[in-house]
């Protein structure tokens, strides 16, 4: 098998079943299912006797959990190594599968580590600071499009990198194979996080001042204000970070006996 | 749209776009932000489906999905409010608010358990690969994201079926009681907007 069976429809393949890899994600031992589906038609193609191919599944069976924007690196890899592998002989075959097996884990866990910094913990909050700010000035501009606009920008700045990464993915790691894990350093991943995190503080920022601007008279500035502390004042004040749902609940039960008292 | 059975069709599409928050795609479709702005422009009210979108989305952005925690489902809160407020004799904002988000909590709950019941299948599969038959891997996701979709139709139907007692309870509840909702509500913008200054200062 040369790498020519790397074919763009194969990678279309495994790129549509990666969309599944958490439909049956489970406690015990999370993504292993969505990930042997995942490889299923590549296995296939490199395992022709049932037998092999079925052993190769329940291989792929164990424990697997890493971040999903990130797996399709590890399919990549994961496909170059037992393509290399269903071309040895024993007892070379079984060595190449412990590799396997090992090199999964710990690139999961790597990768783990900065697909959830990168999309959950800064460009799924980015895009809704961007998404809300652009529907702010736009909705003071009247125009009819502030809502759809704010729709329409937070998927696309979201599903431009995403999109392209999971793609790109794929063929990283079939190229790069046990090399991934080195050629990924490269990447400046923290760097871009941290580019990210300042663009989305500046954002938010410019947010919030902007409804700040445009709250009524004297005294909702002042309450907005005060209800804009609470967040910091809780944090500091208790050990971990305080919910907006907790400082919400708090809010409304303050705004219950103040309407209890008359003040309200 | 603006009627019972558009309720019913809005809580069977959310059901389906649920499911793109964790088991398939995750291409941020089921986000509030996006699924707020929709459900309102579905129902004439826009502006109510942004707003309401947007506070959702950002009381949920703490909630990180990784490993094995299962937080606050961001998707059926948003949902579950805009079902409750939209549409005809709809339940006030101030009341469907909260009530999303509690929908979101019980809806996390429940996918705990189908979660637990899941483990089941690692077994089942590796019995079917030891006995020399087919995994079969395509019936059993597409089973799974059946019953995800399911467990979340049932969850925003009972959201749906208890309107009409949200609403009376609102019109009986004490002034107090109203006034302490509709400030919480009026005020929430500003810790959700905390809550984002915040999630840019987490470290990794």
């Amino acid at each position: 098998m040369s790498e020519g069976s790397f074919t763009l429809g194969m990678r279309a393949r495994l790129w549509v079943r990666g969309l599944l890899l958490q439909s049956c994600w489970n406690f015990e031992r999370m993504q292993n299912i969505g990930l042997s589906y995942g490889l299923e038609p590549w296995l296939t193609r490199v395992y022709p006797e049932p037998a092999a191919r079925r052993a190769a599944l329940l291989r792929h069976g164990e424990f697997f959990n890493t971040n999903p924007y990130m797996e399709p690196m590890i399919v990549g890899m994961l496909c170059a190594l037992e393509e290399e592998a269903a071309g040895l002989q024993e007892p070379d075959r079984e060595r190449k599968f412990a590799r396997i097996g090992a090199l999964k884990k710990a690139l999961a866990s790597a990768l783990a580590g900065i697909g959830d910094a990168l999309f959950w913990q800064t460009l799924r909050p980015f895009c809704a600071a961007l998404s809300l700010v652009t529907a702010f000035w736009l909705w003071r501009l009247d125009a009819r499009q502030a809502v759809p606009a704010m729709a329409l920008l937070y998927l696309a700045v979201y599903n431009i990198p995403s999109v392209a990464l999971r793609w790109k993915g794929l063929k990283w790691g079939y190229d790069w194979r046990e090399q991934i894990a080195a050629r990924l350093q490269g990447f400046a991943w923290q760097a871009w996080i941290s580019r990210l995190r300042l663009a989305g503080t500046a954002v938010s920022v410019l947010l919030i001042a902007a409804l700040l601007a445009a709250a009524g008279g004297r005294a909702q500035k002042l309450l907005a204000v005060l209800a804009l502390l609470a967040g910091p004042i809780a944090d500091r004040l208790y050990p971990r970070a305080v919910s907006a749902v907790a400082l919400y609940m708090g809010a409304s039960v303050l705004g219950a006996l103040a309407a209890a008292a008359g003040w309200i | 749209m603006n009627s019972w059975l558009g309720l019913v069709g809005a809580a069977a599409a959310c059901s389906v776009i649920e499911l793109d928050a964790t088991y398939a795609g995750q291409f941020m479709v089921s986000r509030p932000l996006v699924l707020g702005p929709v459900m309102g422009a579905a129902f004439g009210e826009p502006g109510l489906g942004a707003g309401l979108g947007a506070l959702c989305e950002l009381f949920c952005l703490d909630a990180l999905p990784v490993g094995g925690s299962v937080p606050r489902n961001a998707a059926v809160a948003a949902a579950a409010a805009l079902i409750l407020a939209l549409g005809p004799q709809p339940v006030a904002p101030a009341l469907a608010f909260p009530a999303g988000l509690l929908a979101g909590w019980l809806h996390a709950r429940a996918e705990v358990s189908l979660r637990r019941r899941r483990a089941a299948l690692n077994g089942a599969l590796e019995r079917r690969l030891a006995e020399g038959r087919e995994p079969g891997f395509s019936s059993v996701a597409s089973g799974q994201l059946l019953r995800q979709a399911m467990m979340t139709f049932a969850v925003l139907l009972a959201v749906l079926a208890l309107r009409g007692p949200l609403r009376r309870s609102w019109e009986w509840a004490p002034g107090a009681a109203r006034s302490g909702l509709s400030f919480g509500l009026a005020m929430s913008p500003w810790p959700a907007l905390w809550t984002l200054v915040r999630s840019f200062k987490v470290v990794s």
